[in-house]
């Protein structure tokens, strides 16, 4: 190997008569992007958005840029639950990004070159690139390779439409890559340079091409270029956009539900002719079309989605798809939709966490819900739900006469008995009502008592009814608004600074959803108990000791995944025994079954959902499964009593911690 | 063929609070809801209609206060509503003599009720009317097929099924069994109140059939015996049976 003494420089339009092959190139450049554009607009307008607010969408949004780039750049979300598939995307992207930054290097030093007479692209900054690009191209060639064997096995599970596409695309990157290759080995071999193309030249080497040839791939390599990104707008590869789209349209965390309307507002002016959830497919609107186009069939949804696991009649994958289809024509959803299908879903959220294009199915789904509830289309069990919520106003359906009145006996204030409110202590329907989730506060409230604290909350009895969740989430939003409206009310007479709930579904309403329903509430802290107890034990307010014991902790999804709170139960929990984390924990927690509220409703299904988490807890082999939430604990606990052998126990972290005082 | 139905709803008490000192019951504060059963007749007189058209007419012996579930049975599909004031306590005589007076001068087809109501349970409002208005009593139905002037009522007996046809028009009381209610959701109750509802004045002055002496609720005291010894249990336990 010699290196030359002379710098070498890319040879633009080597061997070609440059001005025509300059007029071609620059003409397709133009003509493609025109073309992008104009396909762009049209492909918009079916689904009613136009190039204006397409734009102004992703402009707009810019603060949300460097998230969404951070995602693609490290392809956090396709790598989280696929390797091998996530990793080619990975090097695809790469590939075609390396491949594009060395287009505008020679592109810049064309200019360059022309206004000064020098080349840039020379010497070490061209050899090397050029050596990058002979690796990126055998990268692009492979996963092209290994995307078009991925889409065959999996050819009867996606539309053909997105086969076709994908297929094309495939191929012209592998048609790309490998021309590409073929050019530069044919301008090296006439140019008799040796060293750097080592691999490249082994492999070409028994290819000669001829002139001709040289002419016909040189043309064919850029306008294939230049054909695939003009009509990128009307085919499956359209998801690279609307993944950003996606991710731009909406900044809700995934634990707040979409407000179809003001229930104050509607109330002053008396119009009551809201559409409210979706119907027929003409109901999805816009940017929803879109967001559901972005769908790649990929079924990381439907791998990580408690409800298929269980057997029920949901796949958030197939959903999807068949909305995709539906909007194609204007049809009523019930037509290609079961309504068990929607009442399946848990809205866990593991689903919209795992679509790397950022599509939030939960958000159809309610929709879907609420249409069912406005056309009064429920069973018996939900409409009893309904029923509790409206006549006692707490989803148990128990009268609220004497509620929580215990808690004066523990000398924690009632509310209307004090002065201002610090800490309302919120107790929820469960902690009122269920003996078990009773002594969740109980436990907790021995706690506030240990750190001598128990001054400084109060709880509003009789007064409390209950945060909306359940109503909001089976698709009552009227009712939802209603409670909210009401809570907050009451939250303003007791001028009320912060919240400490028991149950996660409350902390998930007060946290994210009921500041949208009133501003005013953007002044109140909210906080799980997990919190508190962490404080208590950061500020050596309560004191434990350690054991042997091993725990387990099974995070809430309304507590972990929609709303990031991981930490505190393994900082509590460190502090009394060893953590054994099950399979699926923190962030990708598996749902108990109840959210949603699933908890007041049955959906025919193989499995209880309870059952498969219960059994992923127990195969940790730690004797406790720590639980932080009022729900899980009712679940997990019935789970326990078909499936336990008796050495597995079931505990609130509450009760640990309180077991464990020194 | 179209029927003209009239459906009767009772406003009850949500939870009544006993006094635990006086053992009486405050009905102050106390909500209203629509009495569970009329739940299910709103709901067989909107599916009647929907399935052979005519008219639905939510009507109410009761208070002002109860137009709240007036328009949630609107709500439910009834086309129009009408309370009539001046309800005090439950009396089928009185109310049937209300609702006989309010109808006698108007054409239907249907009286639809629940067979009884959850507050009082004496199951006499729906004979009573079919003897005032001398019109055939179909009760406790379960299920309701229409055929022109006919009406085929299924309703159960304990161990059967009993069909029974009958010309209309006439009065039907229905059973909890015979459908599952629909619930409309709060915004749907209030775009009833867009619906006609109209508050009237009883055509009766009030009537007294009934005294009441006292309303007291039931105390069940336990004797609350308790053994230690498990192995006497038994014996023990047999004692106290013979001797009671």
């Amino acid at each position: 190997m010699t290196l030359i003494a002379t710098a070498l420089c890319y040879p633009e339009y080597f061997d070609l008569p440059r001005f025509y092959m300059m007029v071609a190139v620059y003409l397709s450049a133009s003509f493609s992007v025109i073309f992008f554009f104009l396909l762009l607009e049209f492909r918009l307008k079916r689904d009613e958005v136009s190039l204006k607010e397409f734009f102004e969408l992703i402009f707009k949004r810019y603060r949300s840029w460097p998230n969404y780039f951070f995602d693609l750049l490290t392809h956090r979300k396709l790598l989280r639950d696929r390797k091998t598939g996530g990793l080619s995307h990975f090097f695809m992207i790469y590939a075609l990004l390396l491949s594009f930054i060395g287009t505008l290097i020679v592109a810049f030093n064309q200019y360059y070159e022309i206004i000064t007479g020098s080349s840039i692209f020379c010497g070490y900054f061209f050899e090397g690139y050029s050596f990058i690009l002979d690796v990126v191209m055998w990268i692009l060639f492979v996963s092209s390779i290994g995307g078009l064997a991925a889409l065959y096995i999996r050819r009867n599970i996606i539309p053909k439409n997105d086969i076709i596409f994908n297929s094309f695309y495939l191929t012209g990157f592998a048609y790309l890559a490998v021309t590409g290759a073929l050019l530069e080995t044919f301008r090296i071999k006439s140019l008799t340079i040796r060293s750097y193309y080592l691999f490249n030249e082994i492999v070409f080497s028994f290819i000669k091409i001829s002139y001709p040839v040289y002419l016909g791939i040189y043309i064919t390599h850029f306008e294939l270029a230049f054909i695939l990104i003009a009509i990128i707008p009307e085919t499956s590869i359209f998801h690279s956009l609307l993944s950003l789209i996606n991710y731009l349209k909406e900044e809700r965390p995934s634990g707040e539900l979409r407000k179809p309307f003001d229930l104050k507002e509607i109330i002053e002016k008396g119009t009551f002719d809201v559409q409210v959830g979706i119907n027929k497919t003409s109901d999805i609107k816009g940017f929803d079309r879109l967001e559901l186009e972005a769908c790649m069939h990929c079924y990381r949804c439907q791998d990580v989605c408690p409800a298929y696991a269980a057997g029920r009649p949901l796949s958030p994958t197939q959903l999807v798809t068949d909305l995709k289809e539906g909007i194609k024509k204007d049809k009523s959803i019930w037509d290609f939709i079961q309504e068990d299908t929607i009442w399946s879903c848990t809205t866990c959220g593991a689903c919209v966490h795992a679509c790397p294009v950022y599509i939030r199915h939960t958000d159809y789904i309610i929709d879907l819900r609420r249409a069912l509830v406005m056309n009064m289309k429920l069973d018996e069990k939900k409409n009893t739900l309904l029923l509790a919520l409206s006549s006692q106003e707490n989803a148990l359906g128990f009268p609220n006469q004497d509620r929580n009145s215990w808690l004066s006996e523990e000398g924690i204030k009632k509310a209307s008995e004090s002065n201002g409110v610090d800490n309302l202590l919120w107790v929820g329907c469960m902690g009122s009502f269920d003996p078990e989730a009773k002594d969740i506060v109980k436990n907790f409230v021995e706690l506030i008592k240990k750190a001598g604290l128990q001054n400084e909350y109060a709880y509003l009895g009789e007064e409390e009814t209950c945060c909306g969740d359940p109503a909001r989430r089976l698709g009552e939003e009227s009712k939802f608004q209603d409670l909210a409206l009401k809570n907050i009310e009451l939250f303003k007479k007791y001028n009320v600074k912060n919240i400490v709930t028991i149950c996660p579904h409350g902390y998930n309403a007060f946290k994210n959803e009921y500041p949208k329903i009133d501003n005013w509430f953007k002044n109140v802290n909210v906080k799980h108990y997990s919190e508190v107890i962490q404080e208590l034990l950061e500020k050596e307010k309560i004191k434990v000791k350690m054991s042997r014991e091993v725990y387990t902790i099974h995070d809430p999804c309304y507590l972990s995944r929609h709303n990031d709170i991981v930490e505190p139960q393994r900082f509590i929990l460190k502090k009394v025994g060893i953590i054994k984390e099950p399979k699926h924990s923190g962030k990708n927690t598996f749902c108990c079954g109840a959210g949603g509220s699933n908890y007041w409703y049955e959906v025919k299904e193989n499995e209880k959902i309870s059952h498969i988490r219960f059994r992923e807890l127990k195969d940790t082999g730690a004797s406790s499964i720590v639980v932080l939430c009022p729900f899980c604990n009712a679940m997990l606990n019935d789970a326990s009593a078909v499936l336990s052998d008796g050495k597995i126990k079931i505990k609130d972290i509450a009760e640990v911690i309180k077991d464990n005082l020194a | 063929m179209q029927y003209n139905i009239y459906v009767l709803i009772k406003a009850i008490y949500e939870d009544i609070k006993i006094n635990p000192n006086t053992l009486e019951p405050s009905t102050t504060g106390v909500k209203f809801k629509m009495e569970d059963i009329s739940r299910n007749a709103v709901e067989e007189a909107v599916r009647i209609k929907e399935k052979y058209g005519g008219k639905a007419i939510g009507l109410m012996f009761g208070n002002e206060q109860n137009a709240l579930i007036m328009r949630e049975a609107l709500a439910m599909g009834l086309d129009e509503g009408i309370i009539i004031k001046g309800y005090t306590i439950n009396d089928p005589i009185y109310t049937s003599r209300v609702i006989y007076e309010k109808l006698k001068d108007t054409k239907w087809d249907i009286i639809i009720m629940g067979y009884s109501s959850a507050d009082a349970y004496t199951a006499q409002l729906a004979p009573r009317l079919s003897f005032l208005f001398n019109v055939p009593l179909v009760g406790n139905a379960v299920k309701l097929e229409f055929n022109e002037k006919n009406v085929v009522a299924t309703k159960s007996l304990d161990e059967f099924l009993v069909r029974i046809e009958s010309e209309l028009p006439a009065v039907i009381s229905v059973a909890q069994e015979i459908n599952t209610p629909r619930i409309p959701p709060l915004l749907q109750i209030m775009a009833a109140s867009r619906k006609p509802l109209k508050i009237e004045e009883a055509p009766l002055s009030k009537e007294t059939y009934y005294k009441v002496i006292e309303h007291k609720a039931y105390v069940s005291s336990r004797k609350k015996i308790i053994f230690e010894d498990i192995n006497k249990g038994v014996d023990e336990i047999s004692k106290v049976l013979k001797s009671a």
